[in-house]
């Protein structure tokens, strides 16, 4: 429940909420910021020996390790380990929207898009799930990412408790539940995948969710995509996923937050690529697996395979503790009939 | 294979750089009174003052010889004399201040003291010290200090120079 400190004269939570049964314009995204990693310095001398006078040198790039260094001894460099944040469930006013326009330049056919998004004050959001837990969060920041469902492509009913559909694991298998995607556009049962970008839904159960996997068929043969939990995620109370498909390679890492602590999945096995799918009996989406540490029961909701937009932050005007508007620029957009046709 | 010279040479001139004017037995700056060495352009949260920026301008082959033959620590290879350029900027704030041997520094005294000092470091890089792998530099040249002067708008004194050095560009 957010607390009423600092409202303001518009309650925009309240707004947002009602306005949300009336318009799809209000929109619930992924907040989501690059991991930041260390810097590359050096305080020796190429003997690795002799210190360098004065302070480290900072050659100013980044190296692709994420690691915490005190700093505190002379002459030693500091670093807080930052990684990505993905924090769902942020409700936003999204309007007006320039969802795509391309342009042809010489380096191919871009897509860009423009809007604005109309959020709580700053102290509301700061106060909202995971916002309020983490310490990497303070405010948005230009280039921060709001990743909105664009297209829910496949939206598999509701398996819930209170909708007598609670699912008993096998615990030989640890499997909990085979979601049979709906008919694709086609009429169908070969569902494409080329349209889809990224999984989302809520969890909850009392085990350890383990790995989450996308299976289809390429050619006939079977292929798949597995995010496997690094760290341990209990989803004891409504978690929400969202996992990207695309263009992902063999150990790339994605977040999960969970009351305020990023939980790492990783790529463990990766032999599908969603660009193929075009939908007919060789080359389709044939099914999601979430797979859990032992038999019990879990409750999955919300659950949608959506073609997503992603919105870099480009200005924020924040009218204190009212709301804030904030310019954001779509610019990852693409052709989805190029997807279709080049794979 | 080459060498990965373009990287090796900058972050030795970088690291020579700050190490020669942040030694205090050789008369630079007073321990704890720092100057800070960058690559490029720092991000805005990363900059400390006073600042010496190394920006690579450009870079290219400079001279052939007949056969393109060339030796690097005692092993024939290929190669040819490559030229790489920087441009080297010192910026420092308004209130910026170092102490030099006992003397407080700031301002345009502190500037011509780096603009001075930057040149005697960068000509007396020894670069067996700072190289990460082995090098050949053939000649450095540092133009004059241009652009001296005072931003107003963000109370900065800063100056810049051309510097540019050629190196055996060594491949076997």
């Amino acid at each position: 429940m957010v607390s009423t400190v600092g409202l303001g004269s518009v309650n925009m939570p309240k707004l947002l909420r009602q306005m949300s049964h009336r318009t799809n314009n209000v929109r619930e995204v992924l907040f989501q910021r690059d991991a930041i990693y260390d810097k590359d310095t050096r305080t020796q001398k190429s003997d690795n020996s002799t210190d360098l006078k004065g302070p480290p040198v900072n050659f100013g790039y980044e190296k692709s390790t994420n690691t915490s260094m005190s700093g505190s001894a002379d002459n030693t460099v500091y670093h807080k380990s930052t990684p990505e944040l993905t924090i769902g469930g942020l409700k936003v006013l999204q309007t007006p929207v320039i969802s795509r326009s391309g342009i042809l330049e010489q380096t191919g056919h871009r897509i860009s898009g423009e809007c604005e998004f109309y959020t709580p004050s700053l102290s509301t959001i700061r106060q909202l799930d995971n916002f309020s837990e983490t310490t990497q969060f303070d405010e948005f920041e230009s280039y921060d990412k709001f990743i909105d469902m664009e297209r829910v492509i496949y939206k598999p009913n509701d398996i819930s408790d209170s909708n007598d559909q609670t699912i008993n694991i096998s615990s030989t298998s640890k499997v909990l539940e085979k979601i049979t995607l709906e008919e694709g556009a086609s009429g169908s049962t070969y569902n494409p995948g080329y349209e889809i970008d990224r999984i989302q839904f809520k969890v909850k159960t009392a085990n350890n969710i383990t790995s989450i996997t996308l299976n289809g068929k390429e050619g006939g043969a079977d292929k798949t995509l597995v995010w496997t939990a690094t760290d341990t995620c209990t989803p004891t109370d409504w978690l929400l996923i969202d996992l990207p498909v695309r263009d992902i390679t063999a150990s790339d890492t994605t977040e999960v937050y969970q009351n305020g602590t990023g939980l790492t999945f990783t790529a463990s096995a990766v032999t599908l690529d969603v660009d193929k799918l075009y939908g007919d009996n060789n080359y389709y989406l044939s099914s999601l697996i979430i797979a859990t540490s032992s038999s019990g029961s879990i409750e999955l909701k919300d659950i949608n395979i959506y073609k997503s937009a992603e919105w870099s932050l480009e200005s924020i005007k924040d009218y204190r503790d009212e709301y804030m508007i904030i310019k954001a620029l779509r610019v990852r957009g693409d052709r989805t009939s190029r997807r279709r046709a080049h794979g | 294979m080459a060498k990965d010279f373009l990287n090796v040479i900058e972050r030795a001139l970088m690291m020579g750089v700050s190490d020669k004017i942040n030694d205090n037995s050789a008369g630079g700056t007073a321990v704890g009174s720092d100057i800070y060495v960058f690559g490029e352009f720092p991000e805005t949260e990363d900059m400390k003052f006073p600042a010496v920026v190394v920006q690579h301008v450009g870079s290219g082959f400079e001279q052939q010889m007949v056969g393109q033959q060339m030796t690097l620590g005692g092993v024939s290879g290929t190669g040819e004399i490559y030229g790489v350029a920087y441009t080297i900027h010192i910026i420092l704030e308004k209130e910026t201040e170092i102490t030099i041997g006992s003397t407080v520094y700031k301002q345009r005294r502190l500037l011509n003291w780096i603009m001075l000092n930057l040149a005697n470091a960068v000509m007396d890089i020894n670069w067996d010290d700072y190289q990460e792998e082995e090098l050949d530099v053939h000649e450095r040249h540092l133009r004059q200090w241009r652009n001296i002067g005072f931003m107003k708008e963000l109370n900065w004194y800063g100056a810049s120079a051309d510097f540019m050095l050629t190196f055996s560009n060594f491949r076997s």
